[in-house]
């Protein structure tokens, strides 16, 4: 894992690519778009829980609400209270 | 905005799922590539939006995760034939409106006339319609240079044509030649002048040519003023020789007419009763209907404004039909007296109408005598006036000028 790490650091390609780490991209507190992740965990209207390659990542907020959802993106929206990984 | 479109024409379901793992359903949807969207958590359901397409790959995942789907809404335009697969006549009426558009396309429903000052709008479209073009003929039966050179050819004044077809309109620009003056003689060809009024020179200033008469002559219409030939003296005051030039000068000439109307003091006045009556109706091609549903007798007397507007899709997309408005307004004959200020007000701007027009023309008004007299019921403006005009008229000399060679300049030299 180290080297892999190490081998993007050198070469500077990307490491979305590489290690298939999401990504994600917050616009506000209203919208969020997440590539890269495996599946979804729990949607409810107060939490979205995403697994990702490494590690779980989780949204609480209010009124979240997906608006689309494919196999390699999706975006949220709703009222965003925190976001944390696990 | 386009994927709203993708979706309306594709088609799209909204359902709701519920059951034991709808988390997993969903990873398996994205896993299947069936694409989802608009996902909400209503309590412990989920409400989404799916394509017909991706619908109908579902069984086999609400069987794996047991859960269970039901079908909430339905959108799009597979649904909306569905559920107007019986309706066949109306799709034949779409079918026969786009026809029909298209067929009405492919004729003129407008003709427009452009840059005429002149000529008025009707002698020209009177003229068109000689020539058989005309509102309702079909597009590929107009042929531009045809119809601008026909119209060249048939009105002097008109210098420059040009025939446009904008969607079902025929808009003629015409260029007209502001005086239209008889053929110019080219300027270097030799030529006279000749005076186009009868009357007194009051001034004369020649550029080229020799004078014939002077300043203060009595000259008649046609009168030569200056002449195109020039004459060379020898020491003995002989005529050597004579050379044509084009002559050039202005001239104006001053004149006296008489200027004379009357009128009656008696005359008709309309008195207008105040009522009045609006009737609709349709110019469908060259038929007129009227939609008024007026069961009252006519007026007896009455004037009539119409209003009328020509139907079109887009600015040059006319239709041959025409949505009018006519207001009559009743009025009942009166025998009526002008007075003597009324009478005086009437020929004096009768006579400023008069004169105004002269002076549009380019005449100047010198002086005037007009008098307004009043006598049995008759008033009259009578008297003389005073105009001043550049009066000159190109013609070509009598006799042929001789040619003019080399040999006559070699010869004079010799002399």
């Amino acid at each position: 894992m180290k080297l892999k790490e190490q081998m993007a650091e050198k070469l500077k390609l990307p490491k979305d690519l590489v290690m298939g780490a999401a990504v994600l991209t917050v616009t506000g507190r209203s919208e969020a778009y997440v590539e890269n992740y495996r599946g979804i965990i729990e949607y409810t209207e107060k939490r979205i829980r995403l697994q990702t390659k490494t590690c779980q990542m989780t949204l609480c907020g209010e009124r979240l609400h997906i608006d689309y959802y494919t196999e390699d993106e999706m975006k949220i929206s709703g009222e965003i209270g925190e976001i944390h990984y696990c | 905005m386009l994927t709203d479109l993708l979706k309306f024409l594709k088609g799209y379901v909204v359902i709701r799922l519920s059951g034991y793992s709808p988390e997993r359903f969903l990873n398996l949807c994205s896993h299947h590539r069936i694409v989802l969207w608009g996902l909400r958590s209503v309590g412990t359901e989920y409400v989404m939006c799916i394509s017909i397409s991706g619908f109908r790959r579902l069984r086999p995942l609400v069987h794996k995760t047991k859960t269970k789907v039901v079908i909430l809404e339905r959108h799009g335009l597979p649904f909306m034939l569905h559920r107007y697969r019986h309706r066949k006549l109306f799709a034949v009426g779409a079918l026969l409106g786009a026809a029909l558009l298209y067929v009405l396309s492919l004729f003129i429903w407008n003709i427009r006339v452009e840059g005429n000052y002149s000529l008025s709008d009707e002698v020209i479209l009177a003229y068109l319609e000689s020539c058989q073009i005309v509102h309702g003929m079909a597009k590929r039966e107009i042929h531009g240079e045809e119809i601008e050179a026909q119209l060249r050819e048939h009105f002097p004044e008109i210098t420059w044509t040009s025939a446009e077809v904008k969607g079902t309109r025929l808009i003629i620009h015409v260029q007209e030649n502001e005086d239209a003056l008889p053929p110019q003689i080219p300027d270097d060809e030799p030529a006279d002048l000749a005076a186009s009024e009868t009357g007194t020179i009051v001034s004369m200033i020649v550029r080229s040519g020799t004078p014939a008469v002077s300043e203060g002559a009595q000259v008649q219409k046609g009168d030569l003023l200056v002449s195109g030939q020039v004459e060379v003296l020898d020491d003995a005051g002989e005529t050597a020789r004579s050379y044509y030039v084009h002559a050039d000068a202005d001239v104006r000439i001053r004149r006296q007419e008489h200027y004379r109307e009357s009128f009656d003091m008696s005359y008709t006045k309309k008195v207008y009763t105040g009522r009045t009556r609006d009737t609709c109706y349709l110019v469908l091609g060259k038929k007129r209907i009227d939609l008024g549903f007026w069961h009252g007798a006519s007026y007896e007397q009455s004037d009539s404004i119409a209003s009328e507007l020509q139907l079109k899709i887009t600015e040059n997309f006319y239709l041959p039909l025409i949505v009018g408005k006519s207001t009559e307004q009743e009025y009942v004959s009166e025998a009526a007296v002008y007075s003597r200020e009324e009478a005086v007000a009437k020929a004096k701007e009768e006579w400023a109408v008069f004169f105004e027009k002269l002076r549009i023309k380019g005449l100047q008004i010198i002086e005037n005598n007009v008098k307004i007299e009043i006598n049995d019921g008759v008033c009259t403006a009578e008297g003389d006036y005073t105009i001043e005009q550049s009066a000159v008229q190109e013609r070509k000399p009598e006799e042929t000028p001789p040619a003019q060679t080399e040999d006559s300049e070699e010869e004079r030299e010799q002399t």
